[in-house]
């Protein structure tokens, strides 16, 4: 049983070990932001586009963000009617921000696009369990990293402390150890939660 | 005692006591992250929003920790202190971050109007609020949080590749350990990859 238990919390971490890392990282970027802003200056392209005939305005940004074959969201409080019936809006997801100003009744969109760096990517891998619209498989199926993450590391959490039982000669100051942070972990979150 | 088996002893050490010290910690965060992704599981609702307008028998302080504290005490307001914001014509507004539930005092230039917003949230708000609870500054216990939170970061990092190592030391044949190190790392590399390179 020990050798089994052990071996899952070994292959099982082995198998989390990248996205430990950034957990890791991403979590100290959250405590300690480092706002480099963009990575490098914005990148301004056109691109020839007759008008979808929709008239809805999200409706309208999503359709020129698909004819424009990106991936990203288009997000309704980022979006602006403009003269004509043109539209601003932005696109966003992980690395990349774009800006897109329609010029429908010129035939054609103009995007200025912005490189959004590598902590801002690990940044956005923390967690993430969203679809992000027109994304492919590879990216959007890291939320199912995630879910088996998070299981993994419950569980290796769980036989850890199973591991660490079997060594007598480490139960006394290890008890003593989980005994006092324990109650000063809980004592803290409580604190935290109810009189904060 | 062999230099390997030495640094495996110390890495092991290192590991273990890492993992029972921020056990309560790391686990509170998995499980509040875990409550926050799946909105099917933990739907939430609404926070209860109260407004109402007070005036203040004496002007509030300039400083703002001081002026901080003359609001938590008049109004009962508790949470990490964020601000205060200055916003037009003289206004300042001040809030009171708890874990699932918000204050915002915004007070005039007179320092003596105050207009008052409270949010209180469910259950769900309070578990994410506790996983997104982060930052230093609004208070001693905050600053004391934000450290045990840069403690169980760091701590996801050691924990990795610790135990990258202590496996190579422990097991003899490394095949499928490789294979599994390969596809986790082959894995994030090609996401955080494509996700830079991409159009």
């Amino acid at each position: 049983m020990r050798k089994w238990l052990l071996n899952l919390h070994l292959y099982g971490g082995l198998l989390c070990s990248s996205y430990l890392l950034i957990y890791g990282f991403s979590s100290l970027l959250f405590n300690h932001p480092i706002d480099k802003g963009a990575d490098g200056p914005a990148v301004t392209w056109e691109q020839a586009m007759e008008h979808p005939r929709v008239y809805r305005k999200q409706e309208l940004a999503e359709r020129v963000r698909d004819e424009l074959g990106l991936f990203g969201w288009a997000p309704p409080w980022d979006l602006r009617a403009q003269a004509g019936g043109e539209l601003r809006f932005v696109v966003s997801r992980p690395g990349r921000q774009y800006e897109i100003h329609t010029k429908l009744r010129e035939g054609k969109v103009q995007v200025s696009e912005t490189r959004t760096g590598f902590w801002s990517v690990v940044r956005s891998l923390h967690g993430m369990y969203a679809t992000i619209p027109n994304g492919p498989w590879l990216v959007n199926s890291w939320k199912y990293y995630t879910e088996v993450t998070n299981w993994i590391v419950l569980f290796a959490a769980g036989t850890g402390v199973y591991l660490w039982t079997a060594r007598k000669s480490e139960r006394a100051i290890g008890g003593g150890l989980l005994g006092v942070t324990a109650a000063v972990s809980l004592g803290l979150i409580l604190y935290v939660w109810l009189w904060g | 005692m062999s230099m390997q088996s030495r640094i495996y002893e110390i890495l092991r050490r290192v590991h273990l006591y890492a993992g029972l010290s921020l056990l309560v910690f790391v686990v509170m965060y998995f499980v509040t992250g875990y409550v926050l992704i799946h909105t099917d599981l933990f739907p939430g609702g609404e926070p209860a929003v109260t407004q109402r307008q007070e005036t203040l028998e004496a002007p509030l302080p300039a400083e703002g920790e001081a002026a901080f504290s003359a609001l938590a005490e008049r109004f009962g307001l508790r949470g990490k202190r964020v601000g205060p914001r200055e916003e037009s014509e003289g206004r300042r507004v001040f809030v009171f971050q708890g874990v699932g539930r918000k204050a915002e005092a915004t007070v005039g230039a007179d320092g003596l109007a105050v207009s008052l917003r409270e949010e209180e949230g469910d259950a769900r708000a309070g578990m994410i609020g506790l996983h997104r609870l982060h930052g230093y500054g609004g208070g001693w216990f905050y600053t004391l949080w934000a450290v045990v939170y840069d403690l169980a970061s760091v701590a996801m990092i050691v924990f990795a590749l610790s135990g990258i190592y202590m496996w190579y030391v422990l097991k003899r044949k490394h095949a499928l350990g490789w294979v599994v190190l390969a596809a986790s790392f082959g894995y994030s590399g090609a996401v955080i990859g494509y996700l830079l390179a991409a159009k």
